[in-house]
C-alpha cells in the first residue's frame, strides 16, 4: 500500500454545472442565513423591549393608581390610567403577534437556507489531498487515544472536585439531631407547630385559648359518651397536662419520690415513668409541703424536643421524648410557705422559671431564662418581691415579647432576650395564685380577693399611676384561678363558683352568676364558650358573650383541680383518679 | 350598595389575610337562584389533550420509519433516501409531535418507572425506548441516521464539517457516557429530568421557549454547520447507550463488497469521523504495542471504577440540591439558623402549610442518602467506561482497510455513496440488469 | 496471519457478538415485562391542583409557551355573581364599573356583564389571560373561591418535564390520566 509519496497534486475535479449549482446555492444560502439572523435578532430586540413593558410589572401604572387612592375623585387620573393600560395592552398583543409571525418568518428562512445548503453541496466533489494521510502506526494511536481519555477523565474529576469544594450543606445531619447539643446545630420546631400543640400551662398562649374548636360539649364517663380513652394516674400532682403531639406529660410527686409520666395520645398507654432523684446538691429527705399544694403543682412545659418539670423540691428536670434525663438542676433549698407552685414555660430555645421565695428582703425570688438543650443559664434576674404562686405569662406586644411576673407587691414584666425589666406595676398584695392573661393589647392581672386590673403593656418603667393602667375593678375578684380574656370580654371565675364577665375595654361589669360549687381550675375558651370544671366534677360550657347563657351541664365523678388541655380537636382533663381523653367520637370514626 | 358589597367591603376593609384559606374554595356569598329560561349558566369548557389513538399512529410511524431506515441504509444504500426519510423525521417526530416524548428522554422515564413505584410509565414510553434499542441490535444505529428527529437537523445542517483529530475524539466520546449516568442518577432519584432540561433543539421544533433554550438551540445549529452532528457525538446520552449494541449488531454498515484502494474518499465524505483508519499490520519498522500495557489497562479500569464509586459518593452534597425537596429543606434550614434573611415563596408556602421541619430534614437527608449510594454507582460506571475504553484501544484489530467504525458510525450513507469502487459496482450492476431486460 | 486464522477469528468474534446480543435480548425482554407488568395504557398530562395552588403568579412567566398554557377558569355553579366582584375588582375599588383603574386582571381578559340586578356574570377570555392568578387571590380570599388556576390541554404541549412544575412553590402540578384531565373544585364532586 501506498503511503502517499507518489501524487502530491489534490485530486479535485471540477465540471461546470456542479460549479453553477455550488455558487447559486451558496448564495441563496447566504441570504437566507442572514435573513435568518436578522429575524432572530429583531424578535430578540422586541422580546427585550417588551419585558420592560410586562403588564403585570408597569410602574408608572402602579405609581398612577396610588395617585388614585389618594384622590379618589380624580377623573383626568382615571382617563390616564385607562390610556396607560389600553397602550400597555396593546403593546402587549402587538409584540405576541410579531412573535409568532416572525417564528413563521423564521423558520421559512431555515428551510430556504437549508434546501440551499444541500442543493448547493449535494454530492460535491471533495478534495482528498494524498500527502495529508491519517494512518499512523498502532502504538502511536493506542497512546494517543488513552492520553486523550485520560485527559477528559481529569477536566471531569477537577470539576467534580471543585462542586464538591464549593457547595455546603445547611441541614443538620441526624447525629447533631440525636445529641441535641449546641443551640447552633439544633433547630427546634416552628412557633407555627408549637400553636398547634398544648406546651405548657394554659395552653399555647398561656391565656386558656386554643385553636381547634371541635369540641364536644357533653360527655360521660359512664356511658363512655364522647369519652375516647382514659387511664389511671397518679394523684399525687395538682399540675395540668401537656400535650406535644402524640405524647402526653404530666408529673406527680410526695415526700418519697417524684415522678414524670408519659402517656400515648391516642390510647392513654403509659409509655414510660421516669423518677427524678439524686441530684447534685440535693439533701436526702426533701423539705414539707403542704398536702393542699403537693410536691407537683406546677405544671410541665415542653419545647417540643425535651419535657420541663420542677418539683416543690426545687428539683429541676429535662426529660427527652423516650424518658432519658438530659439535664437536671436543684436550685437550692426552698423558702416557700405552701410550696413551688408556679409552672414552667417554653419560648423558641428558652425555658423560663419564676423562683419566688422568702420576703422581699431576702433578696431570693428570681426570675431564669434556661437553655432547654443544656440547662444552661442563659439570664437571670434578681427579683424584688416575695413569694408567689402564679405563672409568668409570655407575650407579644408593640414588637417586643415579654414575660410579665405577677407577685407581691409588683407586677414585674420583663424583654425575654435578656431579662431585662421594662415596666412595673406596684399593688399586688395577698397569696398570689392567679395568673395573668392576654388578648389584643390588654393584660389582665389580678391582686387576689382585692382587684382586677387592666394594663397596656407598652409603657416603660414604674406604670402604677400612669395612662397605661387601663381600668381596674373590685368586682368578684378570684383568689386561685386565672382570668380567660378575649377581644372584648374578661371573665373570672371565684372560688366560690361566681363567674363574672366584664367589658374588656372599660372594666365594668356585664352580667354574672352563681354555680353554687367550688372552682380550683382556671375556665379555658373553646371555639365562642367557656368550659368551666368545678372541683367535684360539674361540667360547665357557658356561651362567651354578653350574656349569661349555658350551652350544656354535666357531672363527671371525679375531682378536679387541674385545667384542661386541648389539642387536635381533643380535651385532655386530669382528674383525682384518671387521665380522660374526650373527643368528638362521631368524627373519630369517620377517619 | 347591597348588603353583599357592604359585606366583600367589610372583610377587605379588615385585609384578613388567612393563607390557609387560599386552599378551599369557601362559599361566603350562595350562587343565586335564577328563574328557570332567564338565564343558561355557561358550561366550563375542558378542552381535550391529544386523542388516544394517535399514541398508537406514534407507535407505528415509529417502527415504520425504523424498519425504512434500516432498509435504505442497508439494502438500498442510497443516501437520498436516507435523506427524505430524516426530512420527514424532522417533520413529523420534530415539528408535529413537537420532539416530545423522544426515545432519548424515555431513559429518564423509564428509569423513574424502574426505581419509584408511584411513577406508572405510558407503554407507547417504554416502546419508543426499546424499540430502537431493538433495531439497533440487529441494524446499526439506523435510528441515528434518519429517525432521530435531533439527529436529522443536525445532518441536514451539515456545510463545511472540519476534522477532529481521531484521539481527540476519542477521548470526547466519555462525553455521553457522564451525561448518561447523571440523567439515570437524577431521574432515578425523582429529582430533574436533566436530558429534557437540556435539550437544544426542543425550542426550535416548539417554536417557543426560554431565551437561554432557544440560545443553546441556535447555538448547536450553528456550530452544527462546521462540527457534523455535535449533540449526537459529544452529548447524546441515548447515543452512548447505542454506541454499546451496535458493536455488536447483526448488520454494521459496510462500504463495499469489493477491495478497499484506500483512496481515503469515504473518510473525507463522513464529516462525524465514524471511518476507521488503517493501522499498519506489524513489521520490523513498526513498533507494537508491549504486552505489560494489558496488565496496565487492565489495572487501571479496576483503579478507576474504585477511585469513581469513592469519588461518586461525595458528590452527594452538591447533587442532592436539584432536587426539590432537598433544596427546600437547605433553604428552611439556612432560614432557621439565620444564615439566610427573609423567606422564598417556597419556604413560606411549607411554614403556612404547617409542615413538619423536622420530617423536611429527615426526608431530605433520606435523598441524600440515594444520592451517595447514586452517586457511587455513577463513579463507579465511569470508571470502568473509561476502562473498557482504554483495553477497547489496546486491543483494536489491526486492519489494512478503511472502513466505518461500528460504535461511531451514525448510518448517515454519505461515505458508500462516495466510494468510488462502490460507484463502479454499482453502475456494473445496473448495466448487467439492463442488459438483462433487453434479452 | 494465514486465511485459516483469519476465518477462526471472524468466527469467534461473531460468536462473542452473537452472544453479546443474545444478552441484550435478555435484558431488554426483563426490562419490559417489569415496566409492562406496572404501565399503564393511557398516557397522562399535567393539571394543576386548585387545593394547594396559591396563584403565585409563577404559570404565567414559567411556561414554555408565550402565552402560558395556564388560564384562569371561572367554574360558574361556585360563582356568586356578585356586583363587587373580589376577582374582577381591586381591593377597595374607586367604583364598581369596567375602568382600566378598577380591574385587578393586568391584561383584561375578564369580561362583566350585568345580569338581572344584583346579578353580574364574569367570563374570562382565554385568548388573552395570561394565567398570573391575581384574580385568583382576590376571589378565593374573599369570594366564593370560583376562580381558578387551570392547564389548558389544547395549548399545552405536555413536556416531560413541565418547566412550571418545577418551580412552582405548593407543588400543585400533577399527573392526571389524559382522559379525565382537568380537576374542578370540590362542588364539582359533590353535584
Amino acid at each position: 500500500m501506498s503511503e502517499g509519496t507518489t501524487q502530491n497534486k489534490p485530486e479535485c475535479a471540477t465540471v461546470n454545472p456542479q460549479q453553477l449549482r455550488q455558487q447559486i446555492g451558496l448564495k441563496v444560502a447566504y441570504i437566507a442565513g442572514a435573513f435568518c439572523v436578522l429575524i432572530a435578532i429583531a424578535m430578540f430586540i422586541s422580546h427585550l423591549r417588551f419585558k420592560a413593558y410586562y403588564p403585570l410589572d408597569s410602574i408608572g401604572l402602579i405609581e398612577l393608581k396610588q395617585k388614585l387612592v389618594e384622590n379618589p375623585k380624580d377623573e383626568s387620573l382615571k382617563i390616564q390610567i385607562r390610556k396607560l393600560d389600553l397602550e400597555l395592552r396593546t403593546e402587549h398583543e402587538r409584540h405576541l403577534r410579531f412573535v409568532k409571525t416572525g417564528k413563521i418568518l423564521f423558520v421559512i428562512g431555515v428551510v430556504i437556507f437549508v434546501s440551499s445548503i444541500q442543493t448547493a453541496f449535494w454530492r460535491k466533489k471533495l478534495c482528498v489531498i494524498k500527502n495529508k494521510t491519517r494512518v499512523s502506526s498502532i502504538d502511536k494511536k493506542f497512546y494517543q487515544s488513552s492520553g486523550a481519555v485520560m485527559l477528559v477523565v481529569v477536566c471531569l474529576t477537577s470539576v467534580g472536585f471543585i462542586i464538591v469544594k464549593t457547595s455546603q450543606t445547611n441541614i443538620p445531619n441526624s447525629s447533631a439531631l440525636a445529641k441535641a447539643s449546641s443551640p447552633l446545630v439544633e433547630v427546634l420546631p416552628s412557633y407555627k407547630e408549637y400553636l398547634q400543640q398544648w406546651p405548657k400551662f394554659r395552653g399555647p398562649f398561656g391565656d386558656g385559648t386554643t385553636l381547634y374548636t371541635n369540641l364536644p360539649t357533653k360527655w360521660d364517663t359512664e356511658s363512655g359518651l364522647n369519652i375516647i380513652w382514659k387511664t389511671e394516674v397518679p394523684s399525687n400532682g395538682f399540675n395540668s397536662p401537656i400535650i406535644w403531639n402524640d405524647k402526653v406529660f404530666l408529673s406527680a410527686g410526695n415526700a418519697q419520690k417524684r415522678e414524670v409520666y408519659c402517656y400515648n395520645a391516642n390510647d392513654g398507654k403509659l409509655l414510660w415513668q421516669t423518677a427524678i432523684a439524686n441530684l447534685p446538691g440535693s439533701p436526702p429527705k426533701p423539705p414539707d409541703v403542704p398536702d393542699y399544694t403537693g410536691f407537683a403543682a406546677a405544671t410541665m412545659a415542653t419545647d417540643g424536643k425535651r419535657a420541663f418539670a420542677i418539683f416543690a423540691s426545687y428539683e429541676l428536670a429535662a426529660l427527652s421524648f423516650d424518658g432519658k434525663i438530659v439535664w437536671a438542676k436543684y436550685m437550692g433549698e426552698p423558702k416557700n410557705p405552701h410550696g413551688h407552685a408556679s409552672s414552667l414555660l417554653t419560648y423558641s430555645n428558652m425555658l423560663i422559671l419564676q423562683l419566688d421565695q422568702g420576703e422581699v428582703e431576702d433578696k431570693l425570688s428570681k426570675l431564669y431564662a434556661f437553655d432547654g438543650a443544656t440547662g444552661k443559664v442563659i439570664w437571670q434576674t434578681q427579683r424584688p418581691v416575695s413569694s408567689s404562686w402564679a405563672t409568668p405569662l409570655i407575650f407579644e406586644s408593640g414588637g417586643t415579647t415579654q414575660v410579665v411576673t405577677l407577685s407581691v407587691p409588683y407586677a414585674i414584666s420583663y424583654s425575654i432576650t435578656n431579662g431585662s425589666e421594662l415596666w412595673r406595676y406596684e399593688g399586688i398584695g395577698g397569696e398570689v395564685v392567679s395568673s395573668p392573661a392576654f388578648s389584643n393589647g390588654r393584660l389582665i392581672i389580678i391582686s387576689p380577693s382585692d382587684k382586677i386590673i387592666a394594663i397596656d403593656p407598652q409603657g416603660r418603667g414604674d406604670i402604677t399611676k400612669t395612662k397605661f393602667v387601663l381600668w381596674t375593678s373590685d368586682e368578684n375578684v378570684p383568689d386561685v384561678t386565672s382570668p380567660l380574656v378575649t377581644k372584648n370580654y374578661v371573665f373570672t371565675i371565684t372560688t366560690m363558683g361566681i363567674l363574672t364577665c366584664f367589658n374588656a375595654s372599660d372594666g365594668k361589669k356585664l352580667w354574672d352568676h352563681d354555680f353554687g360549687a367550688d372552682f380550683h381550675s382556671s375556665p379555658t375558651l373553646i371555639g365562642d364558650k367557656l368550659c368551666l370544671i368545678s372541683q367535684n366534677g360539674d361540667v360547665y360550657f357557658v356561651k362567651a358573650g354578653e350574656k349569661y347563657e349555658e350551652v350544656s351541664l354535666f357531672k363527671m365523678k371525679d375531682k378536679f383541680h387541674a385545667s384542661p388541655a386541648v389539642v387536635n380537636d381533643r380535651l385532655y382533663l386530669r382528674g383525682e383518679q384518671y387521665l380522660y381523653c374526650i373527643g368528638n367520637k362521631v368524627a373519630m370514626a369517620s377517619k | 350598595m347591597n348588603l353583599r358589597v357592604k359585606l366583600i367591603l367589610l372583610l377587605c376593609s379588615g385585609m384578613i389575610f388567612v393563607s390557609q384559606f387560599i386552599s378551599f374554595g369557601i362559599e361566603r356569598f350562595p350562587p343565586p337562584d335564577f328563574e328557570p329560561g332567564t338565564y343558561t349558566m355557561p358550561q366550563a369548557t375542558k378542552p381535550l389533550p391529544r386523542a388516544h389513538y394517535w399514541e398508537y399512529i406514534d407507535m407505528a410511524l415509529l417502527l415504520l420509519a425504523l424498519s425504512l431506515a434500516s432498509y435504505f441504509v442497508h439494502k438500498k444504500r442510497s443516501r437520498k433516501h436516507i435523506f427524505w426519510l430524516a426530512l420527514f423525521s424532522i417533520f413529523y417526530f420534530g415539528f408535529i409531535r413537537k420532539g416530545c416524548v423522544c426515545p432519548i428522554g424515555s431513559i429518564q422515564n423509564v428509569t423513574l418507572a424502574l426505581f419509584n413505584n408511584g411513577y406508572l410509565v405510558p407503554f407507547s414510553v417504554v416502546f419508543f425506548f426499546l424499540l430502537p434499542l431493538m433495531f439497533t441490535l440487529f441494524f446499526g444505529r439506523t435510528f441515528c441516521a434518519a429517525v432521530c428527529p435531533l439527529g436529522a437537523i443536525q445532518d441536514i445542517v451539515v456545510w463545511k464539517p472540519v476534522k477532529i483529530k481521531p484521539w481527540l475524539e476519542n477521548g470526547l466520546r466519555i462525553i455521553p457516557f457522564v451525561y448518561l449516568g447523571l440523567a439515570v442518577l437524577f431521574a432515578a432519584t425523582g429529582s430533574a429530568f436533566v436530558i429534557c432540561e437540556y435539550d437544544p433543539f426542543i425550542s426550535f421544533y416548539r417554536l417557543s421557549g426560554s431565551v437561554n433554550m432557544l440560545a443553546l438551540g441556535g447555538i448547536f445549529l450553528v456550530i452544527g454547520m462546521f462540527l457534523g452532528r455535535p449533540y449526537c457525538r459529544f452529548f447524546c446520552p441515548y447515543g452512548a447507550i447505542l454506541s454499546i449494541l451496535s458493536r455488536f449488531s447483526k448488520w454494521n454498515v459496510y462500504l463495499t463488497s469489493e477491495d478497499c484502494v484506500r483512496c481515503q474518499i469515504c473518510d473525507v465524505a463522513c464529516p462525524y469521523g465514524a471511518i476507521a483508519s488503517p493501522t499498519p499490520i506489524s513489521q520490523e519498522n513498526n513498533p507494537k504495542i508491549s504486552r505489560w500495557s494489558i496488565f496496565g489497562v487492565i489495572g487501571l479500569t479496576i483503579l478507576l471504577t474504585i477511585g469513581g464509586a469513592y469519588f461518586g459518593g461525595k458528590l452527594s452534597v452538591p447533587f442532592s440540591k436539584v432536587n426539590y425537596v432537598v433544596s427546600l429543606a437547605e433553604r428552611i434550614a439556612g432560614e432557621e439558623s439565620g444564615k439566610y434573611k427573609g423567606q422564598t415563596d417556597e419556604s413560606k408556602t411549607f411554614r403556612e402549610k404547617g409542615g413538619s421541619i423536622e420530617e423536611l430534614y429527615a426526608d431530605a437527608l433520606k435523598i441524600r442518602g440515594n444520592f451517595a449510594t447514586g452517586g457511587a454507582i455513577f463513579g463507579a460506571f465511569i470508571g470502568l467506561i473509561v476502562g473498557l475504553k482504554l483495553i477497547e484501544n489496546r486491543f483494536t484489530p489491526q486492519t489494512n482497510i478503511y472502513e466505518p467504525d461500528r460504535a461511531s458510525c451514525v448510518a448517515c450513507g454519505r461515505c458508500y455513496s462516495y466510494c468510488p469502487r462502490e460507484i463502479v459496482r454499482v453502475r456494473n450492476l445496473f448495466k448487467l440488469r439492463s442488459i438483462k431486460k433487453q434479452e | 496471519m494465514t486465511e485459516e486464522q483469519t476465518n477462526k477469528t471472524a468466527n469467534r468474534r461473531q460468536f462473542i457478538r452473537g452472544g453479546l446480543r443474545g444478552a441484550a435480548l435478555f435484558v431488554f425482554g426483563a426490562v419490559t415485562t417489569l415496566l409492562g407488568l406496572q404501565s399503564r395504557k393511557e398516557r397522562t398530562v399535567w393539571q394543576i391542583d386548585p387545593n394547594k395552588c396559591i396563584a403565585c403568579s409563577k404559570c404565567a412567566t414559567n411556561c414554555v409557551l408565550t402565552p402560558s398554557a395556564v388560564k384562569c377558569v371561572n367554574y360558574f355553579p361556585m360563582c356568586g355573581y356578585c356586583d363587587l366582584c373580589t376577582g374582577y375588582f381591586e381591593p377597595n375599588p374607586n367604583a364598581l364599573n369596567t375602568g382600566a383603574e378598577n380591574q385587578v386582571c393586568p391584561v383584561g381578559a375578564i369580561i362583566r356583564q350585568a345580569l338581572e340586578d344584583p346579578y353580574y356574570e364574569y367570563r374570562i377570555d382565554e385568548n388573552v389571560c395570561i394565567g398570573c392568578g391575581k384574580c385568583v387571590v382576590g376571589c378565593v380570599q374573599f369570594g366564593n373561591g370560583s376562580f381558578f388556576l387551570q392547564v389548558r390541554h389544547d395549548k399545552c404541549v405536555n413536556c416531560n418535564e413541565c418547566s412550571i412544575a418545577k418551580v412552582c412553590p405548593s407543588d400543585a402540578f400533577v399527573r392526571v390520566p389524559a382522559s379525565s384531565p382537568y380537576i374542578f373544585r370540590a362542588k364539582e364532586n359533590q353535584s
